[in-house]
């Protein structure tokens, strides 16, 4: 082994001198390297198994559904231009009657591909086998369904579709490209337990639906390259006269789009929190580096006198911050597959892959060390210039002492009544600006971030309050079959337990302006509604207007449309009404892409009478039981949903997902708070070692000599917190933007009592580490220092 | 615990009594014998020059007067307190009610104004002259808002010297006052001591390398090698302005 050079030597030691300060930089940095891997690495993971997973399945390009098209469409759909291929099927929605399952369970019924080997969209069999075409009561179910009920080969359980009761048999397990992000059209999450998709035979699901020799959902397969909106455009105008309900890509797809928002927010994490990290730890290494060679000023001018180069004088020093950034890099990589792993397993519950396996590529490990380098090296240069400007001479001699004056807030008498210690710990807080604003700004960045990733807690708090307290009051939901006309109040009000009625309908539309269109959902509600109100971001009830749309702010932008703007309406359904319609207003709310319109002028402007397709209901809780009875023989009744199930998945997911990620981050912000204040305290002490051992000398107690570095401190503290307040409040706002998806916005919910636990834990880790410095004091050489000049 | 032997007890008029002080740094065979058994009496308000080579013992026995380092064995009296028995906390209570301390590198605190050095000692203990009285003394009245940067090295070992009477204490501990200094601002430090050891009565020990300054003491003390050579006392003492550089 070659033995190490003396220089090396020399920065071992110095290393080990402070390991205190090159182990709190290193963890700074290991926070780095840790958030980039941990979120680039799910990132990462999660792209490559969903696109593996699209190739292997032949994940559709895009998708259409219709009321029923007969078989000899298929040809004329095969033939648009664009279209590669083209695979019909059946599907509808069920309800099923599981056995010892008392709640309502939904269904979607899927007719199986003719060939699953071949097939778009295949399924990938996990136990069992494909049903048996000569057995229409078999079926296969997804994974997620099967799990919540314990389903294997042999389970049975019935569907209601259209009023016919089909026995099935479960023969399969499988998984879909298309499904893997399950959930209930209308719902905000998962609900394996009471949704679930299953696959069943072509001719039994036509049978029960009416699409005998028919089809009601076409697969596409899009040449590359191709103009998606063109091809969607011809496949709506072909299937306009069979009841198309608007094609759409990828980009519309559920699970996809979930996948989508998912991956948005991992690259925010990605873009935002290790930056954050890698700035101050520049700052660290600068300050610790900066240091360094104010005390070896001799050493350094007695190396030059050797005829060391300053460039080989600098990259010793140089090589200190890279040897801490290297520790840094390895705990990082270390603890950031730690994390990944614990990630991709919270992944694993509700994104259903195949083969989701933590894979970390070597670019993200490559993009680490280099951002960790270059940020440790970065800070390293900027401190060792002054090396390069020592001469020899004048780097043997000492320093000049320190030059101090009375800053401006002395001279306008200010400072009047803080005692002369005070004046020890503002003069030195002014007397290095830079040094101080690093710390400050170091404070600062650690609260913006703990403020700006724990604000997800009130964001999640005013979702849910919006959504579940103010937005959706009912108890239950119930959907119909088909438009039902308004009588069916009357007919709900007098099912057992039921306190209030409120009919809703909905439909599918095209809203275009000018070049701009967007295939949307528009929820027709009453005006009095009392139960399902939307609501703003303010939390005020949105009354809705006689006549006209109102849009979301962000379905709005994307229209590019105003308040009394005029839209072309197309209905995707029914009568396929077209009409020009007012933007009667638009409202900031948490929902992403959404139209609202009254339910009297949606029917008008449907061409139908006084209709609903749904209905929520407030009921006796103590009667829940015997209500849903009664509903599973009422015929027309599709689904029935309670709300309080919702709201309990809702808190599960919330619970398990955002908190896990919001306590990683408490971590971290409070490594940074920690590594800023130890290190401000261990170079203030080292700078006033002197001095301090100097008061111990007039006769001050440890404590009175330790209230100065805390005091210090503290000052730099409070000055950090407002700041960080600010910068909080501003990245929270950023990280909200970055988290707003078509799917839904996050609402900006900071609250005093987060600002406030932030300060806490930012404040806490700072006193913490000054104090571990300031127990330094007892051990101060008293006789020592004062045999030295400083 | 330190036995005291009946007759022993320190009478008002000796402010040190120090009975077979010994110290060690280290151990075993890196073990350096600084101090190998001093007995010695000072004098209340007595100036005393400790004279010796380097490294005879002369600042580990100031040390240890002062209340910043430990003998390791022997004891240790100012006036009727055993130093040698002290806690930490009583040590550091003794230097801020019983001492005042001058070093060779003046230790002002450079983020401070004269004024303010001289105030982190007079805001510690009561019955002070104010720092504005402590300074004149030193003849530094009109420096007194300047930081130590803007001083020479005369003015700031005087403003040590105003640092450390202003508190009134019983004791002045000076290691090499003037070992930085030429020989002009060295005379005039010397002055500033030997005023405030007439003036205020306060016991005064200086250390120096400078041998003529002996001629200004009550008594002298020369080290040798970790013991007291000897000890004199000066029936002639001659003013400051007399001593030769």
């Amino acid at each position: 082994m070659r033995t190490l050079s003396s220089l090396d030597m020399k920065l071992l030691r110095d290393m080990w001198r402070r390991r205190g300060q090159v182990l709190a930089i290193a963890m700074v940095v290991a926070s780095a390297v840790a958030t980039l891997i941990m979120a680039l690495g799910a990132l990462h993971s999660l792209s490559a198994a969903r696109t593996g997973y699209y190739e292997d399945q032949r994940f559709a390009d895009a998708f259409v559904s219709l009321k029923r098209a007969p078989a000899n469409v298929i040809a004329r759909l095969r033939a648009l231009p664009g279209v590669v291929r083209a695979e019909v099927r059946v599907t509808t929605y069920a309800t099923l009657d599981i056995p010892g399952m008392r709640d309502p369970v939904r269904g979607l019924a899927i007719s199986m591909p003719a060939d699953n080997a071949s097939a778009l969209n295949a399924l990938v069999l996990r136990t069992g086998r494909l049903p048996d075409p000569a057995r229409p009561d078999e079926i296969i179910v997804h994974e997620a369904f099967a799990n919540a009920h314990g389903f294997s080969p042999g389970s049975t359980f019935a569907a209601n579709i259209n009023g016919r009761r089909l026995a099935l048999t479960v023969v399969g397990i499988a998984l879909s490209p298309e499904f893997i992000y399950v959930i209930a059209p209308g719902e905000i999450v998962p609900d394996d337990a009471r949704y679930g998709v299953f696959w069943m035979d072509r001719k039994a699901l036509s049978a029960a639906t009416d699409t005998t020799g028919a089809f009601n959902d076409v697969l596409f397969r899009l040449s590359p390259g191709v103009n998606e909106r063109e091809t969607l455009a011809a496949i709506d105008t072909l299937l306009e006269p069979y009841g198309g309900t608007g094609a759409y890509g990828r980009s519309q797809q559920m699970s996809h789009s979930f996948l989508d928002s998912e991956f948005g927010q991992l690259s925010t994490m990605a873009g935002v929190i290790p930056e954050i990290f890698l700035l101050v730890a520049s700052f660290l290494v600068y300050s610790v580096i900066a240091r360094q060679i104010e005390t070896q000023r001799e050493e350094i001018g007695i190396l030059k006198a050797f005829g060391y180069s300053d460039a080989a004088v600098a990259w010793h020093f140089i090589k200190m911050a890279l040897v801490t950034a290297v520790i840094g890099l390895l705990v990082g990589w270390a603890s950031g597959y730690w994390l990944a792993g614990l990630i991709t397993d919270l992944y694993r519950k509700y994104f259903r892959f195949p083969n989701l396996e933590l894979s970390l590529s070597l670019d993200v490990l490559a993009l680490s060390a280099l951002v960790a380098l270059a940020a440790a090296g970065a800070g390293a240069l900027v401190a060792v210039v002054r090396v390069m400007k020592l001469s020899p001479a004048v780097a043997m001699a000492p320093p000049v002492p320190a030059v101090y004056g009375e800053g401006p807030l002395e001279r306008l008498g200010l400072l009047r009544g803080i005692g002369t210690t005070g004046f020890m710990i503002v003069r030195h807080i002014t007397r290095f600006p830079l040094r101080s604003t690093m710390t400050v700004t170091g404070i600062a960045l650690s609260l913006g971030l703990l403020i700006s990733t724990t604000q997800f807690f009130d964001s999640v708090r005013v979702m849910i309050d919006t959504f579940f307290f103010r937005a959706q009051r009912q108890d239950v939901s119930i959907t119909f079959t088909d438009l039902r006309a308004d009588t069916v109040r009357a007919d709900l009000a007098r099912l057992p337990g039921v306190i209030s009625v409120e009919l809703r309908r909905g439909m599918t539309a095209r809203l275009t302006n000018a070049t701009r269109s967007e295939r949307i959902y528009i929820q027709g509600i009453d005006r009095n509604a009392r139960l399902s109100q939307q609501v703003d971001v303010d939390g005020r009830a949105i009354v809705l207007p006689a006549q006209g749309l109102v849009l979301s702010r962000r379905l709005a932008d994307k229209l590019s449309v105003k308040a009394g703007d005029m839209l072309d309406f197309r209905q995707l359904e029914g009568r396929r009404r077209a009409a020009r319609v007012p933007v009667a207003f638009v409202v900031d709310e948490y929902v992403g892409l959404a139209a609202y319109m009254d339910r009297r002028a949606l029917n008008r402007l449907a061409g139908d009478g006084p209709v609903a397709a749904s209905a929520a209901l407030k009921i006796d809780p103590l009667r829940e039981r015997e209500l849903f009875h009664a509903v599973r023989d009422i015929p027309g009744i599709f689904t029935i949903s309670l709300q309080r199930h919702a709201y309990t998945k809702f808190r599960e997911l919330v619970d398990q997902n955002i908190m896990t990620m919001v306590w990683f981050y408490c971590g971290f912000a409070a490594i940074i708070a920690f590594g800023v204040a130890y290190n401000a305290s261990r170079i203030t002490l080292s700078e006033r070692s002197h001095e301090l051992a100097t008061l111990r000398v007039l006769g001050y107690h440890r404590t009175e000599v330790a209230r100065i570095l805390v005091g210090e401190l503290a000052l730099l503290t409070i000055l950090g917190l407002p700041l960080g307040v600010l910068a909080g409040y501003g990245l929270s706002l950023y990280m909200i933007d970055r988290f707003t998806t078509d799917l839904f916005q996050m609402p900006f919910g900071l609250t005093a009592a987060t600002v406030g636990q932030a300060i806490l834990v930012v404040g806490g880790a700072a006193l913490v580490s000054c104090l571990l410095v300031a127990r330094n004091v007892a051990s101060l050489d008293l006789v020592r220092v004062l045999k030295t000049r400083e | 615990m330190t036995t005291m032997i009946p007759g022993e007890r320190p009478t008002g008029a000796m402010a040190f009594r120090a009975r077979g002080i010994t110290k060690v740094y280290g151990e075993g065979s890196a073990a350096v014998h600084a101090l190998r058994g001093i007995d010695l009496e000072i004098p209340e308000g007595e100036f005393v020059v400790l004279l010796g080579p380097s490294g005879s013992g002369k600042s580990t026995l100031l040390n240890i007067m002062g209340g910043l380092d430990r003998a390791t064995a022997g004891t240790l009296h100012f006036r009727d307190r055993d130093l040698t028995a002290s806690s930490e906390r009583e040590l550091t209570v003794y230097r801020r009610r019983h001492i005042g301390f001058v070093f060779q590198f003046y230790n002002l605190i450079p983020s401070l104004t004269a004024r303010e050095n001289v105030s982190l000692v007079t805001e510690l203990v009561d019955n002070v002259m104010t720092p504005e009285e402590a300074l004149t003394l030193v003849g530094l009245a009109d420096r007194m808002r300047h930081f130590p940067a803007e001083l020479s090295g005369g003015e700031q070992q005087r403003v040590a010297v105003a640092r450390a009477v202003a508190k009134r204490p019983d004791v002045l501990l000076c290691d090499e006052p003037t070992g930085a200094l030429d020989s002009v601002t060295g005379i005039r430090v010397l002055e500033a001591l030997a005023s405030v050891n007439r003036q205020l009565g306060t016991t005064t020990l200086v250390i120096t390398h400078n041998a003529s300054i002996a001629v200004m003491a009550h008594r002298v003390v020369r080290f040798a090698d970790g013991r007291i050579a000897s000890v004199e006392v000066n029936k002639d003492r001659r003013p400051a302005s007399e001593v030769h550089w």
